[in-house]
């Protein structure tokens, strides 16, 4: 408190022969002469309000105190004539020091006002339960994991951060190699992941081929990744859910960030209006590699590049509910125009006609592919104990592909207009909701490719469609699917919850109908340790045709269950256990066991014409453990180790194989440090993992070339020769590991924060392999490949205001 | 050879596919320093093909090689596998054991075959193999190596059409009757002449082969328009359909993936290679003739004996064949020519209105004679392009 008697106003009222009422003395003085002292009467008010104030009043000579009433009054008896000193403290108050007069047998009246003083209290640090440390308390659904936007920062990458790069580094979760930003969960193929934005599926979360994530970091506040045995609220996928969630925005007014690296730049500007009933944020990308190179080498060497813009806002209603607005777009462009081509022809020389060689390698690409994403969502409260939610979602990617020079053309889309909504009730020791969910989707494919070999307009072959009535050869699908679901979230106790649900979904044009069971139980053993199983079925009838063996995920053909195409589906069992070993800390161990049904992938390329199906199907399991230790932001540290044991096996026609991403050992360590109090913000990623599989080769061996008239067989290699491959998947690529870091400095310019950063991907240029080709002209015969990401150093400046 | 064309457009194909999408791969780092592949166990590799026109059939067994390159030791072009058990199984219970290789190329088993149409099971005498069009036949070796096998259904096609003909280019339809053809996936057609042979593989036959190309004005609906600008009168060619089996087709036909699992064209189990069957359809000889209606057609007659330059020649010309070539090099005048000594020549010349080059070749010897021709009023007068002599030809 400060001592002011400036700033103290002193009110004195003297009144005579006011006799003490009411009050109670506090304290007994000694014995003095009655002819030599007097009494003393006065109360404190509070300036401004005339409240009555609790302090503790001192007299001077002689030393006495006493603290005043609940009405504010003090009393001291026997005080020696004449001027004495008087002293009021208070909390929260300014002390008074003042001097009164006191006269003999009489009774001085005093009266003070006393001045309040604003309180600064000591800072007072408090710690909300992480979302983790509260899913581990009332959620049964093992296997979920959540990484924030601030942990996803933290991650080093190349240019800027990626949303779904981080998260394929979580347990469970393995990469192909470096170039694919798809994964696979627990032995599941790359399309079996519902990836999701604000709850709207996306198609084809990828740029580039999957060398990166579709979602821009500013715009996103964490990602939640359930890695298996998700309950009844989700179907569609075989393998995992990525629940990717919109940064909202809560500061007042308008605020942005911009990005600049080495590949792209992104904005971002967000803001809240109306007493933050209002707000919304949106941030836009691209790269300009492309006009780098063009820049640099004065030609289009790299002529590609992506874009996209995010959106999301939010209206808070009157009624207490939220309307909801999310909205994505994208686009990956490689188009490059030859102008080179020189036609073939005979020009008049110096010495007579002159051929001209023709120059027809015409090398004209045009290719592009997209995501459209839009969802509305109504979030309404219906009383303390229900909430509803709705949501009108629509998604859709396609993909372009054309090479005129080739008669090569490829085109491709995927859509789907999506409702539903979810009524959930929570009553004693009960969270019901019950929930439904109908989409209908389209998907054309029309591909045109020269074949025959003849003529240039003769013989060129679109893929038939047994579907298609009207004469052209597009493929097209047009499902249909509605689903109900129910879960209850029960408590029977403090160390029991129980999640069960029933998920039925039918899909038009397939007539499926299943019903798939959902069930988590969780056992706290102790408050920090606790033991789970969870189990369920899975369908899926939405599915990308690719060739799962290709290292690069560049085209993905989705096509919808029909009666030629059944639905797949997949069984889960999963055991865990959790010990959280500090409120930051918790170790998470789980096994798993899966099975598929009825996957499918595109036949060989034998003329399609022959060949009995687009699609050859099987089936398969997988089963591991994966193991989590994982620290929570503390003092600025953060990070996990996640190590996965998987064995993946895929079946068909009798035999079995291992799939291309079966990764036996599969190990991350990501670690960042950022102290509130510091400047710097450091992050690394250790990679470490066996290799995947690859279909190796057996030899080679000689054509022959066959005269069906004259019944001869020409001679050894008379049609030239072939590789042999060995048993599919029968080999495995070398070791993998990798070390990326990360150093960020964060600088305070104006009203800005200015963040330079430098990324190293593979400090140490490991060579590890991608892809092998075999030469077969050398003897022995050499194995020849191209190696994943190289050391590659990337810098930028993030700015925020 | 058109074969290896095609062979060429579809590598070139996925070049340009491949380094399209190069870009996309823009950070793949460095070509890693090669490695010596793996040593493997060779695989059976097999080779035959049932053809139902033949008494003869013949079954290659050979096992991979590690290489083609350069090898001074025992692998070389081949490695014969002599002590494979070779049985071929109709659907009949008949089978035919192949006792052991025969004589001539190693690794090749021959075994005699009789062909029943008649739908009856058939005779033969002891290993010899009943081949019944429209039955499925089943192939099983065994190697040290492992054992391999394969079946096919032989395509019924009825009686091969293999007579001689004259066809005149300016008049005549060559038809086939495709609802004849039972059990084919798909044909395989071939064009023959002197120059070149060119095949294609098609999945369905249209009833023409050959339509008159002096009213063609585009290469729809007949099914030899692949190999117009071959298509000469005054020689002779042969037009040949074959109906082919899925494995055979699928040999031949199917596509190269870097990334696939599968031996390209493969259909055997336990090894690698082919079993099929084809079944000729039409195999003709057409001696191609034309309406004689310009100056430059028809017979001449030389006036003397020429070590170089024919007696007598046969000529045709028109501008619907062959088709247009690039570079103005199209043959505008073809035909059959005679030397004084008996030597059958082919003739193409280039060249329009009263001047030719000739080009006099023996098909069957190294004989290739260059000359200048030109025409005045009745007379032609050919000289030597390298002789110099001189022959005056006149019409009869």
């Amino acid at each position: 408190m400060r001592r002011s008697q400036a700033a103290l106003v002193i009110g004195m009222l003297v009144v005579s022969s006011i006799p003490s009422t009411g009050a109670a003395a506090q304290g007994v003085p000694p014995r003095q002469a009655a002819e030599l002292s007097g009494t003393v009467v006065g109360s404190l008010r509070t300036v401004g309000t005339g409240e009555p104030v609790r302090a503790d009043v001192t007299l001077e000579r002689p030393r006495r105190a006493v603290r005043t009433d609940s009405t504010g009054r003090f009393v001291f008896r026997d005080v020696p004539a004449g001027r004495v000193r008087l002293r009021v403290v208070s909390f929260g108050y300014e002390p008074v020091d003042t001097s009164i007069v006191v006269r003999q047998r009489d009774t001085t009246t005093i009266v003070l006002d006393v001045r309040r003083l604003p309180q600064s209290l000591a800072p007072v640090r408090t710690v909300a339960k992480a979302p983790e440390r509260v899913r581990f308390e009332e959620q049964a659904t093992p296997s979920v994991v959540t990484i924030t936007g601030n942990e996803v920062r933290r991650v080093p990458a190349i240019g800027e951060t990626d949303v779904l790069r981080s998260v394929a580094l979580l347990p469970g979760v393995v990469a192909r190699n470096d170039f694919s930003a798809g994964f696979n969960v627990r032995g599941g193929e790359a399309d079996q992941n519902l990836v999701l934005l604000d709850g709207i599926p996306i198609y084809n979360p990828f740029h580039l081929g999957g060398l990166f994530g579709t979602f821009i970091d500013k715009a996103v506040s964490g990602v939640d990744v359930i890695t298996g045995a998700f309950p009844s609220r989700y179907g569609g996928r075989l393998s995992s859910v990525i629940d990717v969630k919109s940064l909202e925005e809560t500061r007042r007014g308008a605020h942005g960030a911009a990005e600049v690296s080495l590949l792209s730049s992104s904005v971002f500007g967000g803001g809240a209006v109306s007493d933050g009933r209002l707000s919304w944020n949106f941030a836009a990308r691209r790269t300009y590699a492309d006009k780098v190179v063009q820049w640099l080498r004065g030609r289009n060497d790299f002529p590609y590049h992506f874009q996209d813009a995010q959106f999301r806002g939010r209206f808070v209603l009157p009624s207490g509910g939220s309307l909801g607005l999310t909205a994505y777009a994208g686009k990956d462009l490689l188009y490059h125009v030859d102008d080179d081509v020189t036609e073939g022809g005979v020009i008049d020389g110096p010495n007579g006609p002159i051929i001209v060689a023709v120059d027809d390698e015409d090398e004209t690409v045009k290719f592009d592919w997209g995501n459209r994403v839009v969802g509305l969502t109504l979030d309404q409260p219906l009383g303390a104990h229900t909430a509803l939610s709705q949501r009108l979602a629509y998604t859709g990617f396609s993909t372009h592909f054309n090479l005129p020079a080739e008669d090569v053309s490829l085109r491709q889309s995927v859509r789907e207009l999506q409702l539903n909504g979810v009524v959930t009730h929570a009553r004693d020791r009960h969270t019901l909701s019950l929930g439904y969910e109908a989409a209908a989707y389209r998907t054309a494919y029309r591909e045109k490719l020269d074949i025959g070999g003849g003529r240039d307009d003769d013989d060129d072959v679109d893929f038939p469609d047994p579907l298609a009535t009207d004469g052209d050869t597009t493929m097209r699908q047009r499902p249909a699917m509605a689903s109900l679901f129910v879960q209850d979230q029960w408590k029977p106790s403090s160390r029991w919850l129980v999640t069960g649900g029933l998920r039925g979904e039918y899909v038009g044009g397939t007539d499926w109908l299943g019903l798939s069971p959902r069930l988590s139980v969780k056992y706290f053993a102790s408050p920090t340790l606790a033991f789970s199983a969870a189990g369920g079925r899975y369908a899926q009838w939405m599915r990308a045709m690719r060739n799962e063996d290709l290292p690069l995920r560049v085209f993905d053909l989705w096509v919808g269950s029909d009666k030629g195409i059944p639905v797949s589906t997949s069984t889960h069992l999963v055991l865990g256990a959790e010990k959280w070993l500090s409120d930051a800390r918790f170790l998470r161990i789980e096994g798993y066991g899966k099975t598929y049904g009825d996957l499918a992938e595109p036949a060989s390329t034998v003329d399609p014409r022959i060949r009995p199906s687009l699609l050859r199907f099987y089936d398969g399991r997988s089963y591991g453990i994966d193991v989590y230790l994982r620290q929570l932001e503390r003092q600025g540290f953060s990070g996990w180790v996640a190590y996965s044991y998987g064995v993946t096996t895929r079946e068909r026609n009798g035999l079995s194989y291992w799939p291309a991403h079966d990764r036996r050992h599969n190990a991350n360590i990501v670690a960042g440090y950022a102290p509130t109090e510091s400047r710097w913000a450091l992050g690394s990623h250790l990679g470490i993992a066996t290799g995947t599989p690859y279909t190796g080769w057996a030899g080679v061996m000689n054509r022959y070339r066959y005269d069906p008239v004259r019944n001869i067989w020409g001679g050894p290699r008379s049609d030239g020769y072939e590789t042999v491959r060995g048993p599919r998947n029968g080999e495995r690529f070398p070791f993998y590991w990798r070390l990326d870091l990360s150093a960020e400095r964060r600088f305070e310019v104006g009203g800005a924060s200015l963040k330079p950063y430098l990324n190293i991907v593979n400090v140490f240029n490991r060579k590890n392999v991608f892809l092998y080709t075999l030469d077969e002209t050398e003897n022995p015969p050499l194995l020849k490949g191209a190696s994943q990401f190289p050391l590659i150093p990337s810098f930028g400046v993030r700015i925020d205001w | 050879m058109k074969r290896v064309e095609r062979g060429l457009r579809r590598a070139r194909r996925l070049t340009s596919i491949a380094r399209a999408l190069l870009p996309l791969g823009f950070a793949s780092g460095c070509e890693l320093a090669g490695t010596t592949a793996p040593d493997v166990e060779p695989r059976v590799v097999v080779h035959a093909v049932l053809n139902p026109t033949s008494s003869q059939q013949s079954v290659i067994v050979e096992r991979t090689l590690k290489s083609i390159g350069p090898n001074p030791g025992t692998e070389g072009l081949y490695e014969p596998i002599g002590d494979a058990r070779v049985v071929i199984y109709g659907e009949r219970d008949d089978s035919v054991v192949v006792a052991g290789q025969s004589s001539g190329l190693p690794g090749t088993y021959r075994l005699q075959s009789v062909t029943i149409t008649d739908g009856s099971a058939g005779t033969a005498p002891p290993n010899v193999l009943r081949l019944r069009p429209g039955e499925r036949y089943r192939l099983r070796v065994e190697t040290t190596l492992g054992v391999v096998s394969g079946q096919t259904t032989i395509p019924v096609v009825g009686p091969v059409d293999g007579a001689r003909r004259t066809f005149n280019l300016d008049h005549d339809t060559l038809r086939v009757d495709p609802t004849r053809v039972r059990n084919a996936a798909g044909f395989l057609l071939r064009h023959e002449s002197r120059m070149n042979v060119s095949e294609r593989f098609v999945t369905s036959l249209g009833a023409t082969l050959l339509r008159p190309l002096a009213s063609v004005d585009d290469d729809e609906g007949w099914s030899f328009a692949f190999a117009h600008e071959l298509v000469l009168p005054g020689v002779p060619q042969n037009f040949i359909v074959v109906a082919v089996d899925s494995n055979y087709f699928r040999y031949n036909e199917a596509g190269f993936d870097p990334f696939g699992d599968e031996t390209r064209g493969n259909t055997l189990t336990g090894g690698v290679g082919l079993f099929g069957s084809v079944a000729p359809v039409l195999a003709k000889t057409l001696d191609l003739t034309a309406d004689i209606d310009t100056p430059i057609e028809g017979a001449w007659t030389g006036d003397r004996a020429s070590l170089t330059l024919p007696i007598t020649m046969t000529l045709y010309a028109s501008p619907a064949y062959p088709a247009d070539q690039p570079f103005d090099l199209r043959i505008t005048t073809s035909g059959t020519a005679r030397m004084a000594g008996g030597r059958r020549l082919e003739v193409t010349a280039t060249g329009s209105g009263n001047t030719r080059a000739f080009t006099f070749i023996d098909p069957n010897a190294p004989f290739s004679v260059q000359a200048q021709g030109q025409l005045t009023g009745t007379t032609l007068v050919v000289t030597d392009g390298q002789s110099g002599e001189r022959v005056t030809y006149r019409k009869p």
